[in-house]
């Protein structure tokens, strides 16, 4: 009996001791280390492009990327139909270090990081085509200039980092300083000019579709940076850079501002780089400016963020309130302005203000500029087989809460842009994507490269022959009739005709709103009453429009031309210095 | 391996050594308590020579060899005072017992052992199972509220179940939220679930370790305080049949009450008035006069509704039951305890007949468990102990299958879409259901046919547990040595069955009551939808613990010496988790001299494999001075039976909220949905070198016993710094460009003082009781990384768990507008909304004018007490016993929001009723409401202390009443020993302070007020012992 359970204590001592055998697994075994990603391997570098993939991820994606409403809320061409919209907060002045707005601060920079993860250690895999990772870097490092512009754009100078990958408890990390904004500028340029001959090849003006209207152009590298790409970027740096807001800089004692002093040639480079997108000719006007809407490959797309963040919703998002295609209530969700409807001239070219413009106040959307149908839903407009009713309790105005949550439009308009033709459908089209086919907001266009130019050149020698050609283009693909400006326009006239041309042409495109800084006009044009119209139906079926106040924005010149930095970076690093005025 | 090899000497040298002999003389004894009962159990030794010993058997009868003529034996048993008796010129010996009055022999559980109150340096408190055996809850954490002094908890839901208790042990201190208490149950680790799953008949005593001298052992796992369980184990004597049937009523404490369908028609209108305020044409009311005098006067019952769903769902009363069966017994050899039970618990829904009588199911809330346990303790030489505990668990926890999400009904009957008193009719008059088919309703069909036809969500758990040991002493090497082993395997599997119907297809109709026709809601969808069967493995963790032990303990003239060395591993795997190992190794020294100056040292080293560092020493110093036994004390102050003076000081650590892996390099995540397909990125930066959260623990303490006593009290402070504690890195720029890893970094503090204070006395037959205890615990936050935009937005220097939102300064008032309805210049207004007069205003914390996340700040209390206390009241005479317990807490808030609190959010309900408006504006207690409201008002999206009600509760928690059954009475059937009869009650009377929401439950969850309500429980039962 003892010596059995005698041997009983020793089985159980030799059973502790065996079970002490450590267990293997001390990470998950489906753990994805960097080693892996670069992998000396993998000859087609499949995840190194990946990683490349999701650098081109954190690219702008536009439409209602603002509180559910496109960033031109917050602009004098619109606001938000919801009065709860937290956009408001922006209209009202609501944004600091505290709460900043339109921060793009973080993504920007993880980014950069990305990029230079990539840059430190892409050649590590083995690849198979030379010419793969030759394009790649030079990719990342036109993405990385690109991200520093969105940065430059919103902020000023910024730090620049380099090839620098932080690590958390990295000193520089809590003492680097703000670049200023020359050498911001200095570096992006460099960077583009360093790799644009090291870039995949360009696609012929002929593949970028039919031009017919309907059909998607055979790109199959749409969105990948290519030299044309680099060049339309660099344009809109210079253009930047040449600005009256950054030459010369307000408060020159602080370079990240701007530049110490106004330089002309500023100007003649930016023109130049526009130019020299013009010249390559392998981009050109859509004729039918609706298959802009419907596709992503055409010939006037330079720079797309290939994939957006939703897809076909757009139509109920932005319809009028009364319509329920496929019994899907709309959303109504923005309102554009009065102001905005107003910038659009007659059919014949000229502004409603001019006398001789032909423009009647009873019939205010008769005979305009073909872009307004395009850009804008108003009263009596036809949409999908019935009128547009924004008159008092019409259909697309009931002021009734239990319709939409009483949300409705603010103006008397809802916005139109990005949508398709459907006039005379019974729903809404697929737009800006076609089946199986991911989705693009479009960054640079063709037009926008026009304008560019004819903006520089107009600043730089004045409205000579190239800036009315290059305006004229764009007034000719919008179906105005004549298109052409009247000759010996001043170079002040020709500014504010390339301005408002610039303003219809790209609205709800992610332009206003930097423009109206970039020019230092916010103040006037939209820290000021906006308006809409009350539209009342009367007994003889016309209509009775009347002027109202929708909101009258703040806008801050001493600081809001250039956006907060959030608090939190300034205090954790004191050296990064704040904006003036925040 | 060092072990075996001490072990295989040990064993050789027992098996040679064991026979030597002098002249012999063999004593038989008998030992009796002071009744003349004989003792079973005694342990009697030869004293200086403990190896020689043994136990009475049933009838209290020892035989023992002795040496010498001169030898003494000393005889103890617990609950009595130890006594030595001369063996000299005797073969025969009677002794009695005397009982232990003063309770100073008695003994607490700590970890891996026992210790007596008049030397214990460490902090417990305790409590004999016995004291809770009859509260009639399911979960042995309810049963312990209010019973001792430094527990915390609050009782979240009454679903049969699910209605455990949180509770946390000297509140909480630690800023990630996870303060769960360590649980032990007979030396092996235990889940929160699993505790609450323990039939309390099963146990024998449960003890809270509270400081650095009791916790350190634990080390890695002690922060947070332990809670130590010991099971029943066999004891000598003939076989004990217990046998407990107890049945009794749940009944719902309170239901919240609702407005009928007039008021809030009434106040509907009303709100469309204030939502259309400034808009140029008013929005349409959506009642007519027509419609509110339907409503008035009920003429439409179908038209115009008016149902109280909750009363029509649910009833007030459910029923539950408790079985026990066990049977305890043992001899010198062989001891045992084993013990089945049953119990049930059902739910409050009242019976709705399915359409087809064969889809008859049982979908009401229940809870039903079965539980064994077997102790086996087999003695096969003097020197050896088995052990072989073999548990389990079985339990199956019941939901209704038909309603809108998997713990809704409670929600649904909250709010205002899906159960307005007119969203639609009891029953259609042809007997279909209806369904919220209004504009607001949220489409789904009546409650009462998605009850009915909706199956159930049913959960079954499994809970195994094997425990083998052995103990052997090792008294040939040294004496008072032993060594024990134990090895342990535990395993929980929860499976899930749901049979649901989709809820979206059962055929329901809206009738018209003008025209008197019926309209489907799902075109051509008129028969009953099948039932989807869907099951699953919701939870599957298996345990394996092996431990070992040397134990030391002896006396060398007035110095007492005792150690502890253990060698601790668990492994854990919790499904497809990484599995997790965890090893230490476990010491403890302690000395006394003449139990009057106490010294113990504990230390624990031990670490898990999760961490870089795996493993850490946790060292804990106590020191104790028993003023009472010094001689010029005795003299003075001899009604002082204790005085005792002890501290200690120590360090343990917490590992409850290390993240399941911890990564030595940066995971890279893959995935597609982007451009061009698939994506691949770094993954948030790692910190490699994260480690478990420590504390240090102060813990100062006075025991004193008085009147042999009748009188006791132990009150403590304790002061505990928590650090190392992990947090995010808001202090490093986001220009890094990537997400940061947690840190070691955060800090906080956690002091206060708990206490028990006992007085118990008895006039002849009639023996009375008085005990108090009380628990205070506040915490604050020390440090933790973050750049607070101002300082009222810090964490640091406030105590954890604070909500971030405004601070409400009342309403906006008439005299805040201009004449154009717009807010007057000057006058703070949030940007998110157009403020009307009645709005909800909030504090410009940082007076720039304007209502921004700016001037969020922290609000109000945390959601857990900071003070709890409880009043323990016993009465008994003769055979009569009466037990009560009084128990309340202070000093924290509760948040209701979003369904359970914003008006058509929830069902209206009476504090609506006080709603702004122009002519109550000075007394009005809840703002202007509104049907679209605007967010400034709504609960959880714009938070604010509004929300936030400052409560407290006094509750009479338990009531016992019970009658012994004279013996005599019981002669005629004569097998049975003693039967007892008993009523028992909990939760039975509430004083509550929730302020506005009075119709909550004062231990609700901030939140959406959905739990299922707390339920009063009455039982009555029978105790028979054979």
């Amino acid at each position: 009996m003892n010596k059995i359970t005698y041997y009983g204590i020793l089985l159980l001592y030799l059973f502790a001791g065996v079970s002490c055998e450590k267990a293997l697994e001390d990470r998950p075994l489906t753990f994805v280390s960097e080693d892996y990603i670069w992998d000396d391997t993998d000859a087609t570098g499949n995840y190194a492009q990946n990683f490349v993939h999701k650098i081109y991820s954190q690219l702008p994606t536009g439409y209602v990327r603002l509180n559910g409403v496109p960033l031109e809320a917050a602009s004098d061409d619109a606001v938000p139909s919801d009065r709860n919209n937290a956009t408001w907060n922006v209209i009202n002045g609501g944004y600091n270090p505290l709460v900043p707005f339109d921060n793009n601060w973080g993504n920007s920079y993880s980014a950069i990081r990305k990029a230079n993860m990539f840059l430190a250690n892409y050649q590590k895999v083995p690849w198979v085509d030379p010419n793969i990772p030759k394009w790649l870097a030079a990719e990342v490092r036109s993405l990385r200039a690109f991200f520093y512009y969105e940065l430059i754009k919103r902020y000023g100078g910024v730090p620049l980092v380099g090839d620098k990958v932080f690590d958390s408890n990295d000193s520089e990390l809590f003492q680097i300083q703000r670049n200023s904004f020359e050498e911001c500028v200095q570096y992006i340029l460099s960077e583009l000019d360093a790799v644009q001959d090291d870039l995949r090849p360009e696609e012929t003006l002929a593949s970028r579709g039919s031009g017919n209207g309907t059909t998607e152009g055979t790109d199959a590298d749409a969105g990948r940076i290519r030299k044309s790409i680099v060049l339309a970027i660099k344009a809109k740096v210079l253009l930047l850079a040449a600005s009256p807001l950054f030459n010369a800089s307000a408060t020159p004692e602080r370079s990240y501002t701007g530049y110490a002093a106004y330089d002309k040639e500023r100007w003649k480079a930016a023109a130049n780089a526009a130019k020299v997108v013009m010249d390559l000719n392998i981009f050109a006007l859509e004729s039918n400016r609706y298959i802009l809407n419907t596709t992503r490959v055409n010939k006037e797309f330079i720079f797309v963020r290939y994939g957006a963040s939703y897809q076909n919703t757009y139509g109920y998002r932005m319809s009028p309130v009364g319509y329920r295609p496929g019994n899907t209530a709309s959303q109504g969700l923005v309102s554009p302005t009065q102001e905005l409807v107003d910038a659009f001239p007659m059919r014949n070219g000229k502004s409603i203000k001019d006398p001789t413009s032909g423009y009647n106040p009873a019939t205010p959307y008769a005979n305009r500029d073909s872009r307004l149908d395009q850009t804008v839903f108003y009263n009596g407009m036809t949409w999908l087989r019935r009128p547009v009713e924004t008159f008092e309790n019409g259909l697309d105005k009931p002021n009734n809460g239990n319709v939409n949550s009483g949300v409705q439009t603010q103006t008397g308009y809802y916005a139109k842009k990005f949508l398709a033709n459907d006039a005379n459908n019974t729903a809404y089209s697929s737009v800006m994507y076609h089946q199986s086919v991911t989705p693009t907001f479009c960054l640079i266009r063709y037009a926008d490269i026009l304008l560019s130019y004819a903006e520089a050149q107009n600043e730089y020698s004045g409205p000579d022959a190239s800036v009315y050609s290059a305006v004229e283009a764009i007034r000719q693909r919008a179906g105005l009739t004549p298109y052409q400006l009247p000759s010996g326009l001043s170079q002040a006239q020709m500014r504010d005709i390339i301005r408002n041309e610039r303003r219809i042409e790209l609205a709800f495109e992610e332009q206003r709103f930097y423009d109206i800084r970039r020019w230092k006009i916010a103040k006037e044009t939209y820290g000021t009453t906006l308006h809409g119209v009350r539209i009342v139906k009367n007994a003889n079926n016309t209509f009775t429009y009347t002027p109202i106040d929708v909101a009258t924005p703040y806008f801050n010149e001493a600081n809001m031309y250039l956006l907060p930095i959030a608090n939190n970076e300034t205090l954790v690093n004191p050296n990064i210095e704040q904006n003036p005025n925040y | 391996m060092k072990l075996m090899k001490i072990t295989l000497l040990f064993a050789f040298l027992l098996i040679s050594c064991n026979l030597y002999s002098q002249e012999l003389r063999t004593i038989n004894g008998q030992v009796f308590d002071e009744k003349k009962t004989a003792l079973p159990g005694v342990t009697v030794t030869e004293v200086g020579n403990v190896t020689n010993g043994t136990t009475t058997d049933e009838n209290g009868k020892f035989r023992i060899t002795v040496a010498s003529n001169a030898a003494v034996l000393n005889l103890s048993f617990i609950g009595f005072l130890n006594q030595t008796v001369s063996t000299r010129d005797k073969t025969n010996i009677t002794v009695t017992l005397l009982p232990d009055a003063k309770g100073l022999e008695e003994v607490v559980v700590v970890g891996y052992s026992t210790q007596k109150r008049i030397t214990a340096t460490g902090s417990v408190s305790s409590i004999k199972a016995e004291e809770i055996k009859n509260v009639p809850t399911a979960s042995v954490q309810n049963a312990l509220v209010g019973r001792l002094p430094g527990f915390f908890s609050q009782q979240r839901s009454g679903q049969p179940g699910s209605d455990a208790a949180d509770f946390f042990i000297r509140g909480v201190n630690s800023i990630n939220g996870d303060n769960r208490p360590l649980i032990i149950v007979d030396d092996i680790e235990y889940t929160y679930e699993q505790v609450s799953q323990m039939n309390v008949n099963e146990i024998e005593s449960i003890s809270i370790l509270k400081d650095a001298a009791t916790t350190a052992i634990y080390g890695v796992k002690g922060a947070n305080g332990v809670l130590v369980i010991t099971t029943n184990r066999g004891k000598v004597g003939k076989p004990r049949i217990n046998f407990t049937a107890e049945t009794g009523i749940n009944q719902v404490i309170r239901f919240p009450t609702y407005l009928d369908a007039y008021s809030t028609a009434l106040l509907m209108n009303e709100a469309t008035v204030n939502d259309s305020y400034g808009l140029s044409s008013p929005i349409t009311l959506p009642w007519t006069a027509q419609d509110l005098e339907m409503f008035k006067n009920g003429t439409d019952p179908y038209g115009h509704p008016n149902v109280n769903w909750t009363e029509e769902l649910l009833k007030k009363t459910s029923s539950q039951s408790r079985y026990n069966f066990d049977v305890n017994g043992g001899n010198n050899i062989v001891k045992y305890f084993t013990s089945v039970g049953y119990y049930s618990q059902n739910g409050i829904l009242k019976e709705f007949s399915p359409q087809n009588s064969e889809d008859a199911v049982n979908s009401n809330y229940f809870y039903r468990r079965f539980n064994f346990r077997s102790n086996l303790d087999i003695t096969p030489t003097k020197t050896l102990k088995f052990r072989f505990d073999v548990n389990g668990r079985f339990e199956t926890v019941n939901n209704p299958g038909g309603v809108l999400d998997a713990n809704g009904l409670f929600k649904e009957l909250q709010a205002f879409r899906a159960t307005a008193p007119f969203v639609m009719p009891l029953t259609n008059p042809d007997g279909t259901y209806g369904y919220a088919n209004q504009s607001w309703g949220n489409g789904y069909a009546n409650p009462i046919t998605r009850i009915a036809n909706g199956g159930y969500r049913r959960t079954f758990r499994n809970n195994f547990n094997i425990i083998v040991g052995a103990d052997q002493k090792l008294d040939f090497v040294t004496q008072g040595l032993s060594a024990k082993v134990n090895v342990s395997y535990a395993s929980n599997i929860n499976e899930r069955r749901w049979i649901f119907r989709d809820v979206n297809l059962l055929p329901v109709f809206f009738y018209n009551s003008f025209n008197d026709t019926y309209s489907i809601k799902n075109a051509g969808n008129y028969k009953m939808p099948n039932f989807i069967q869907d099951s699953r493995n919701e939870a599957f963790n298996n345990t394996t613990t092996i431990q070992a032990s040397l134990n030391y303990a002896r006396d060398f003239g007035n110095h007492h010496v005792y150690a502890l060395g253990l060698l601790n591993q668990r492994s854990y795997t919790n499904g497809g988790a990484v599995p997790v190992n965890f090893r230490g190794i476990t010491t403890r020294v302690g000395y006394d001299f003449k139990q009057k100056y106490l010294f113990e040292f504990n230390l624990g080293r031990n670490g898990n494999d999760l961490f870089i560092q795996k493993y850490g020493t946790f060292p804990a110093v106590s020191l104790g001075w028993n003023v009472a036994e010094e001689g010029f004390f005795k003299e003075r102050f001899p009604v002082f039976d204790l005085l005792k003076l002890r501290g200690s000081y120590g360090l343990v650590g917490s590992d409850n909220n290390t993240p399941s892996t911890i990564l030595s390099e940066v995971q890279y995540n893959l995935g597609g949905g982007i451009p061009f397909g698939s994506g691949a990125n770094e993954g948030a930066l790692v910190n490699p070198f994260i480690t478990w959260e420590k504390e240090k623990k102060t813990n100062i303490a006075l025991d004193v016993n008085m009147f042999q006593g009748k009188f006791s009290l132990t009150a403590e402070y304790f002061y505990n710094y928590r650090y190392d504690q992990l947090w995010g890195q808001g202090d490093v720029p986001l220009l890094i460009g990537q997400d940061l890893p947690v840190s070691n970094s955060g800090i906080s503090e956690n002091k206060g003082f708990d206490g028990i204070i006992t007085y118990r006395n008895n006039i002849r037959d009639f023996n009375y009781s008085i005990s108090a205890n009380a628990s205070y615990a506040v915490n604050n936050v020390i440090y933790l990384s973050e750049a607070p935009d101002y300082p009222y937005q810090a964490q640091t220097g406030r105590p954890l768990g604070l909500t971030l939102g405004y601070k409400n300064i009342g309403f906006y008032q008439l005299e805040d507008f201009g004449e154009n309805g717009s807010v007057l210049p000057g006058v703070p207004t949030p940007l998110w909304s157009t403020i009307q007069p009645g709005d909800l205003k909030y504090a410009d914390m940082n007076g720039d004018g304007l209502i921004t996340t700016a001037d969020q700040t922290y609000l109000s209390k945390p959601n857990l007490p900071t003070t709890t206390y409880g009043v323990n009241l016993g009465l008994s005479y003769k055979g009569i016993s009466l037990s009560a317990l009084v128990q309340g807490a202070t000093g924290y808030a509760v948040q209701i929001n979003a369904e359970g609190s914003d008006a058509f959010n929830s069902n209206l309900r009476p504090w609506h009723l006080e709603r702004w408006t122009p002519a109550t504006a000075a007394t009005a207690t809840y703002p202007r409401i509104g049907f679209n409201t605007n967010i400034n008002n709504i609960s959880w999206q714009t938070v604010s202390d509004f929300w936030f009600i400052n409560a407290s509760y006094t509750r009479l928690k338990s009531l016992e009443l019970g009658y012994t059954i004279p013996e005599q009475w019981l002669g005629k059937v004569g097998f049975i020993n003693s039967a007892r009869i008993y009523g028992a009650g909990y939760n039975l009377l509430t004083i509550r302070n929730v302020g506005k929401f009075q119709q909550v439950d004062p231990e609700i969850a901030s939140g959406q007020g959905q739990a299922y309500p707390n339920m009063a429980n009455f039982n009555f039962g029978v105790q028979l012992s054979f």
